[in-house]
């Protein structure tokens, strides 16, 4: 999994690429709680995502659950066609807020 | 005077009278000089009276060098720098003279030369210090270095070393070449293309850096073993040369401060440092050997500690194996595989009796892997036994789960859940999917129907409902499965996924008992030699008459 990080308006993007599993994941659960902690709003970028298995899905998990606890917004966007395909199959798209691409998501 | 009498020997054949005429004039300085010659015994094999007589036998070349060193000593040593002892400065720089004049002699260099180089080997240093005064202070550090790591000082603290401000020196005192280019390349001899006796006076200089660095390196018994290695590969010197050569070191020194007239602080002898540094190396033995007890005991603990969690872990497997439903072969419609990729697994699978003879069924699996997952499993299979027993309705009881999953919820971790209750009197089936891959219900005639998710995995929101489908079983099999089984990997290494699934159950041979079937399909995964992805579970719901 690579990992990087861009500003959108409000927004902290946190680019996720590649494979998200169980050996990457918990970076990526750590730079997701980090954005949280310090008071972003955070928006996850999926489009590059190859393959997320369900430790991956629990970071997204944990990062909903936290901006929700904070009420901060906490965003999906661009999700790959295979990343969709874990959360529609565990019917978590219709919890996360997803947004198609950034021109979609009010900065 | 001194640069008259420089210019004088500098000329190809030294003009004598003109000589003699300069020695009237400045007595002092030259009876110092005549010392100087008579004193340093390798540069004439005699004594001699006069300056003039040293010339004729042809010592005009030693004669130039002893000036250069004294006129530099004497503009140098007029410079106060706080910080910088210009005793102990000077008294180091005879060391590495009288070091390097004795290499030079036992391989035949010329051996004034050898001694002016080893003498201003670090009058690039001096330099350096004289442009940043307040670097000074740390003179004291670089002379407690081995010469390497001083080296490395250097650069860190002035961005610049000594070769190179020695050699900006010598084209400024317009010092021979000869000695310029060994000076100026004593630590990097191998990075510069020199001639052979430039090479020779360049590695004369460097062992002659580490043989007076006996003297004041902090660690005086990595030096002194780094000076005799390179005595014995680089000169081939013997073991008892070795030792003499650097225990004359002290006494060349004294003879040359008095020839030069430069005061000495006292100084310790070659077997008294051989003392200490032996010390030392038995000191760092010991600690050594302790060093080596500590990590053999570490390695103990390590092992000792590992078999504590390989027998914990074994432990727990055989507490999360009598957690899932024995097999039972009494027509009873339920039956269940599990096969971990770990030595815990995070999937899970259930089924119980109810006293109205409905019986609850279950499949589920924690996000992650591992003993978090194992835990939560073991909290979630429980949470269904105890309040499957009360809520009779599998869309309550999901509901009611996923509650309290919600309140305990920790790192994002969640459980995807399919559940149903079917009741055999009437084969009535109520099936609830909370975010696991959907079940397959394949009817008699082979026609297959999928149950996908309603609702989300339990553990993320609390408010979720999870609607129930239902139907009738009659003749149909209900297949639940984890994602670990569309995802497993064949033989071949691609996906089993959800078409290959459905194939391989439309082609199973039919005799065989629901137990054997959902074995077939574990089967799959397991006669490749690949380690398992993911946990593989498999629940299986036909009628039995």
């Amino acid at each position: 999994m690579k990992y990087k990080e861009s500003e959108h308006g409000r927004f902290l993007i946190i680019h996720l690429e590649g494979e998200v599993d169980l050996s990457c994941s918990p970076k990526a659960r750590e730079q997701i709680l980090k954005g949280l902690k310090n008071k972003r709003h955070l928006l996850v970028d999926l489009s590059a995502v190859e393959y997320i298995d369900s430790s991956g899905v629990a970071s997204l998990v944990e990062g909903y659950q936290q901006a929700r606890s904070q009420q901060m917004d906490f965003a999906l966007v661009g999700v790959s066609k295979a990343a969709m395909q874990v959360l529609q199959l565990a019917r978590l798209d219709k919890i996360f807020v997803i947004y198609d691409s950034l021109d979609d998501c009010e900065a | 005077m001194l640069a008259q009498f420089l210019s004088i020997t500098q000329s190809a054949d030294a003009d004598n009278s003109r000589l003699e005429s300069l020695c009237d004039e400045y007595p002092v300085f030259f009876t110092q000089l005549l010392d100087a010659i008579n004193q340093q015994q390798l540069l004439l094999p005699v004594k001699v009276d006069s300056i003039a007589q040293a010339i004729s036998l042809g010592a005009l070349d030693g004669i130039r060098h002893l000036l250069q060193l004294m006129v530099i000593y004497k503009s140098f040593s007029q410079y106060k720098i706080r910080g910088l002892d210009q005793q102990a400065f000077w008294q180091d720089s005879l060391r590495r003279a009288v070091s390097a004049r004795m290499l030079g002699s036992y391989i035949g260099l010329d051996t004034s030369r050898c001694f002016l180089a080893g003498m201003m080997q670090d009058i690039g240093l001096f330099c350096l210090f004289l442009d940043q005064p307040a670097k000074a202070m740390l003179w004291p550090e670089f002379r407690k270095r081995e010469p390497q790591a001083r080296y490395s000082m250097e650069e860190n603290v002035f961005a610049y070393n000594h070769e190179q401000a020695g050699d900006v020196f010598c084209r400024h005192w317009s010092i021979d070449e000869g000695i310029r280019l060994p000076l100026s390349h004593h630590h990097t001899s191998d990075q510069i293309e020199l001639s052979l006796p430039d090479k020779q006076l360049a590695d004369v200089l460097n062992c002659a850096d580490w043989m007076a660095a006996i003297y004041t390196a902090a660690d005086k018994s990595f030096v002194i073993d780094r000076a005799r290695k390179m005595l014995a590969d680089d000169f081939k010197l013997a073991r008892f040369q070795i030792e003499e050569i650097c225990a004359a070191i002290p006494r060349h020194v004294d003879k040359a401060a008095e020839a030069f007239h430069i005061d000495l602080q006292p100084h310790q002898a070659f077997s008294q440092i051989l003392m200490e540094a032996n010390y030392k190396l038995s000191v760092d033995n010991d600690n050594f050997q302790e060093l080596t007890l500590r990590l053999e005991q570490a390695l103990e603990e390590r092992d000792r500690l590992a078999e504590e969690l390989n027998r914990e872990l074994s432990l727990a497997r055989e507490i999360q194996k009598s957690l899932l439903p024995p097999m039972r072969d009494d027509g009873f419609p339920v039956c269940g595989v599990n096969l971990s990729a770990r030595d815990l697994s995070g999937d899970f699978y259930d089924y119980f009796e109810l006293d109205d003879g409905c019986i609850y069924f279950n499949l589920g699996d924690v996000s992650g892997k591992g003993a978090n997952a194992a835990l939560l499993m073991a909290k979630a299979s429980s949470l269904f036994r105890c309040l499957g027993k009360r809520i009779k309705h599998p869309s309550e009881l999901l509901a009611e789960i996923n509650k309290e999953l919600c309140e305990t919820s920790i790192n994002g971790m969640f459980i995807t859940m399919i559940a149903g209750m079917y009741q055999p009197a009437t084969g009535w089936v109520q099936i609830v999917n909370a975010g696991n891959p959907p079940a397959l219900l394949f009817s008699a005639d082979g026609i297959a129907r999928e149950i996908e998710a309603q609702g989300p995995p339990l553990g993320i929101m609390d408010n979720a409902e999870f609607p129930a489908t239902e139907f009738y079983l009659q003749d149909s099999s209900l297949y639940l499965f984890s994602d670990g089984v569309t995802e497993g990997l064949l033989e071949d290494g691609t996906m089993l996924e959800l078409g290959g699934l459905y194939t391989f159950i439309a082609t199973l041979d039919k005799n065989l008992t629901p137990a054997q079937r959902i074995q077939a399909i574990v089967s799959l995964f397991q006669s490749n030699q690949r380690a398992l992805r993911d946990d593989v579970t498999l629940v299986l719901l036909e009628r039995q008459d």
